[in-house]
């Protein structure tokens, strides 16, 4: 262990950067170490030998080279800015307006396709967490998708007293009509128009209505 | 370390006069130096390219083992240079700045070259083994011209050199062929203090391990 931790420090012993101290605990090791001996040996030889190497010079032409290399990447970059500063005026500037253009019709039809506009319904009041409960499971059973504060809920979820959205279709609309009526809760005509609807459903609990029903 | 610390080192350990007035003057050239740089003026490079060229391509030649490479790669330096000097904030001292960014060129076209070996399905060097520029370096056999000039001992290191793996090559490099204190290899390598000593030491021993059969 105490080998290891001298055999460490031999380079700098060699180089005479450490202090007297530790200088003096190095010089006493070695005079019992014969492999930290030849190690210094060796390493006085062979820093000897790396110090007096001589540097390689830079090529005579290197400061001229150099010159025509940066005027080459001057006048490239000179070149590509005259080129931006002729084309932005008319072409990249109709490039980009048909670029916007087309990307804003693409995204149009994308989002017309996947999900059509949902249009505001009215809001379903109910008497209380069991009410809610049985609503959504009408809602389920309709084919209309349960909404708990904007995230979809898996049917036959437990669903505490609190807000829900039905997101649902035309024909899911008068599938979940037929469904709450028996159990008191009537929902009106659905409104005219293609697309999803959303109906908000709450419990008397959390914001009473005088009539009940439906606004 | 900066200029200013550099004197006040200088001041404390009660240099002789001479050379500390040689530092403060240097310091006030290299800060004038670095002020005409920075507005872009030509003249400072060539001051600069003249005063620094020989050190950015020495090692860039040790650190890659290839005169050609070396010149593109100190070419390149130069270049950035041109381009960053703004960022210089002389908290380091100019020659260091650029030892650093020397460096940190030559370890990308390293590994640069080592992809392209790779792609070409040449034996790729792998982590810590030598470096593909530094295999051929080290397998190149000295030409009769340097052996018959007496120069046996310097190819031999400098193919020993070569066969160092990147990082325990970059420290010898910078520690015992371009001088440097350990506090300007910290900042040029990003390494601590004792991480550099104790690689350091690794590498050293490794060299002379390399060379002993010749000393």
């Amino acid at each position: 262990m105490e080998h290891e931790r001298m055999s460490e420090r031999l380079s700098e012993f060699v180089e005479g950067t450490l202090a007297a101290q530790e200088r003096q605990e190095i010089e006493t090791h070695l005079a019992s170490c014969v492999e930290c001996r030849r190690d210094v040996e060796l390493l006085r030889r062979t820093l000897s030998l790396v110090r007096g190497m001589p540097r390689p010079s830079a090529p005579a032409n290197f400061s001229q080279a150099l010159r025509r290399r940066a005027r080459k990447g001057a006048l490239a970059r000179a070149s590509i800015t005259r080129w931006i500063r002729l084309m932005v005026p008319w072409e990249a500037a109709l490039v980009v307006l048909l670029v916007a253009v087309g990307g804003l019709c693409v995204f149009q039809l994308l989002t017309h396709q996947i999900r059509p506009v949902e249009r505001a319904a009215p809001v379903l009041w109910v008497q209380d967490g069991e009410g809610l409960r049985a609503v959504a499971r009408a809602a389920w059973e309709a084919g209309a998708e349960v909404r708990l504060l904007g995230r979809r809920v898996p049917p036959d979820s437990f669903l505490s007293a609190t807000e829900l959205e039905i997101l649902l279709d035309g024909p899911a609309w008068e599938r979940l009509r037929e469904r709450l009526l028996p159990l008191g809760h009537p929902l009106p005509p659905r409104p005219a128009g293609e697309g999803l609807f959303v109906i908000e459903v709450k419990p008397r609990a959390v914001a009473a209505r005088p009539d009940g029903g439906v606004d | 370390m900066n200029c200013f610390e550099q004197c006040l080192r200088a001041l404390t350990w009660a240099g002789p006069a001479p050379i500390l007035f040689s530092m403060l003057s240097q310091a006030t050239s290299e800060r004038r130096l670095v002020r005409a740089l920075q507005r872009g003026d030509e003249a400072a490079f060539d001051e600069l390219v003249r005063l620094h060229q020989h050190k950015v391509f020495g090692l860039c030649v040790r650190l890659l083992g290839d005169r050609a490479e070396a010149e593109d790669v100190a070419q390149e330096v130069f270049l950035s240079v041109f381009v960053s000097i703004r960022t210089f904030r002389g908290e380091s001292l100019l020659s260091t700045w650029l030892y650093r960014i020397t460096r940190n060129h030559c370890l990308n076209r390293l590994k640069f070259l080592k992809r392209r070996a790779f792609d070409r399905q040449k034996p790729l060097a792998e982590e810590g083994e030598p470096s593909p520029v530094g295999t051929v370096l080290a397998s190149a056999s000295p030409r009769p011209d340097q052996m018959a000039e007496g120069r046996q001992m310097e190819v031999l290191l400098e193919r020993a050199i070569g066969e160092l793996s990147d990082e325990h090559r970059e420290l010898v490099v910078l520690r015992d062929l371009e001088n440097l204190s350990y506090e300007e290899i910290e900042v040029i390598t990003g390494l601590a203090e004792g991480t550099v000593k104790s690689r350091l030491h690794r590498a050293r021993m490794e060299l002379a391990r390399k060379l002993s059969p010749y000393l």
